[in-house]
């Protein structure tokens, strides 16, 4: 798989918005992948500084949904304190038929020059929504309301 | 997907009977010029005729001519369910709740404005916040519980708006029926920072004109107090992540809580409940939060663009007529009366649109009907109109809300950058200030729809009529 397999953005799902497709060798890589699929909906990733961390923890029985919860996560973050993210480390568990995610995010307040903001994400849509497992790739795909 | 056989009704209504696809309770209606019918991608058939299947709807299921697929309705789509039977659905409003316009009228006139043009641009780009990473009026969580009951009419407690604000914004620029006890905390947390900001994607603060010629209707614009060369300026943002985060907030609750009323459905994105329900009358008190936090937030900003003008020309509010004409709503869900029965309206991406005598529009207003604002993209320019009794009749009093997108983002970044676009438009003698080339990439005026036939549709429909045109000569967007 290629780095241009990883994150893939989708052209003809999403006229009004953007939307991407992402591929894993682990759930844990799609995680991370989504996660920067949508910062780069919206900026450079490689040019966000590590200056600040956040923890994330979720729960959910359905892993999509925790997936959908995850990335609505950091886009809570860039309104309520102005933040983008530019590293995701993500740990996936399961127990007692829960998923459990934990995730460290870094990154810095928002910038829209060093950043190239090219523009705001309002919220991740249900629309064309999945995440499952094809020939031993983890997928996702999501559409995201600009 | 199975493209539809049309019934045509007449030159602007296309019909798609019931027949077309199991489960449809009602015909679903296209207004449009076939031209228009013909270039709309078939995403709004297919979810047009999915809400034509919804619980409790009346009469049709209307798309406008400026329709585009979205989340559950299309963009355009507009329909109606009884209160007792019906439902409410977070698809037929939006993630962007009370997502609208507003136009502000000046007694400048293009000559006047022209010279000026780039001091004024400059100076709103730097004072009214736009994309990520910029901060509103400084709230607190009081506050914003404040903003979310009172709308409008915190800004006149507040000093953002005059009396005669209010009376020209649409539901007076307060819904009764907010309960911000069913707001979440991620909710307020966005709503707090962001309060007289104008956001991303196509968003826009624009200066206009009209021009010569551009008058359709003399006794309309007398009455909206409107000329030839006269300078307005029109905002066009929502209810920020507050209404982002209420509405995601609501789609997963709903996304649960149609198993337990056994509601099955294909597109997650037209979940919904019966409007009665607990969680539909929380899902409505937490719309109408929303609504009236779009309403101030437009009002904040126009106070910013009003002191901007006053600065640059060194007049004060009244002696530069900066009277707002109208501010029109184009996302939400509302309770009115039709043929005697209340009804639950959603418009989604689709204008209220009362004609002459309708006690809910201003006094000023009622011999010729309410203001409506149709956007075009900051090339081609917008319109101004005026609501019907035959929208009142037919569409539910609704109409069109801007030109609908006809290209994705990607490949209109792919057509042309944003810097050319930005000299070309210089060119033209249009000045424009964004902070993101990207951005404005995305927003070329060929990746929309033919404004000038979209209003000639509803014009032609009889749902609105045409008042004025509008072209810019200045944009800011985020």
């Amino acid at each position: 798989m290629t780095k241009n397999d990883k994150i893939k953005f989708l052209d003809n799902i999403a006229i009004a918005d953007t939307a991407f497709q992402i591929k894993g060798n682990s759930i844990k890589e799609v995680f991370e992948n989504a996660a920067k699929a949508l910062t780069m909906s919206m900026a450079s990733p490689d040019c966000i500084e590590d200056k600040v961390k956040v923890n994330i923890t979720l729960q959910n029985k359905k892993l999509d949904i925790l997936l959908f919860d995850f990335l609505n996560e950091i886009i809570f973050y860039k309104d309520s304190d102005n933040l983008l993210f530019g590293k995701y480390n993500v740990g996936i568990e399961k127990s007692n038929g829960m998923f459990e995610l934990k995730a460290k995010l870094e990154g810095e307040k928002a910038d829209s020059k060093k950043h190239k903001i090219t523009t705001d994400v309002k919220a991740v849509t249900l629309h064309m929504f999945k995440l499952g497992k094809k020939n031993g790739v983890f997928e996702a795909r999501v559409v995201v309301d600009i | 997907m199975k493209k539809p056989k049309f019934e045509k009704i007449d030159d602007t209504t296309w019909e798609i009977p019931k027949t077309h696809k199991k489960g449809m309770k009602v015909p679903a209606r296209i207004i449009a010029l076939k031209d228009l019918l013909d270039g709309m991608d078939e995403g709004v058939f297919e979810q047009i005729t999915n809400v034509a299947c919804l619980p409790g709807i009346e009469k049709y299921a209307f798309c406008m001519p400026d329709g585009h697929w979205g989340y559950g309705f299309p963009v355009g789509g507009v329909a109606a369910f009884n209160i007792e039977n019906g439902i409410i659905s977070p698809g037929g409003i939006g993630f962007d709740i009370n997502c609208g316009m507003r136009l502000i009228k000046t007694n400048l006139t293009l000559k006047d404005v022209k010279p000026n043009v780039k001091e004024i641009v400059d100076r709103m780009f730097r004072d009214v916040p736009t994309g990520i990473g910029t901060k509103g009026v400084k709230i607190d969580e009081k506050q914003l519980k404040k903003v979310a009951v009172e709308g409008a009419e915190w800004c006149l407690k507040n000093g953002f708006a005059y009396d005669e604000d209010l009376e020209c914004i649409e539901s007076y620029g307060c819904i009764e029926g907010a309960d911000p006890s069913y707001l979440s905390s991620k909710a307020i947390k966005r709503g707090m920072p962001q309060l007289g900001t104008l956001g991303g994607g196509n968003h826009y603060l624009e200066i206009q004109y009209i021009p010569k010629g551009g008058i359709f209707d003399t006794e309309a614009a007398e009455v909206f107090g409107i000329r030839e060369e006269q300078v307005l300026f029109m905002i066009h943002t929502g209810s920020r992540g507050f209404g982002h985060q209420i509405a995601t907030d609501f789609l997963k609750k709903f996304d649960k809580a149609m198993q337990k009323y056994n509601i099955k459905i294909k597109d997650r994105n037209l979940a919904y409940v019966p409007f009665k329900s607990e969680e539909g009358q929380e899902y409505f008190k937490a719309m109408n939060c929303a609504i009236n936090y779009a309403f101030a937030n437009r009002q904040v900003i126009t106070h910013i663009v009003r002191d901007v003008f006053m600065r640059v020309f060194r007049g004060g509010r009244k002696e530069l007529g900066m009277e707002l004409i109208y501010d029109v709503a184009h996302n939400t869900a509302k309770v009115e009366e039709y043929s005697g029965k209340k009804l639950i309206v959603h418009r989604k991406g689709a204008t209220r649109s009362f004609g002459p005598g309708n006690p809910d529009i201003p006094e000023m207003y009622k011999e010729v009907g309410q203001p409506v604002l149709i956007g075009g993209s900051m090339e081609t320019g917008s319109y101004l109109l005026m609501g019907t009794k035959e929208a009142e009749e037919e569409t539910f009093g609704s109409t069109a809300h801007g030109s609908g997108r006809t290209m994705s983002r990607r490949a209109a970044k792919r057509q042309v950058s944003g810097k050319d676009l930005q000299d070309k438009l210089k060119e033209k003698g249009i000045y424009i200030r964004s902070d993101s080339y990207g951005g404005l990439a995305e927003e070329a005026g060929f990746a929309y729809k033919n404004v000038d036939m979209v209003a000639e549709s509803v014009d032609k429909a009889g749902i609105s009529k045409r008042v004025v045109k509008l072209l810019p000569i200045g944009n800011i967007k985020g």
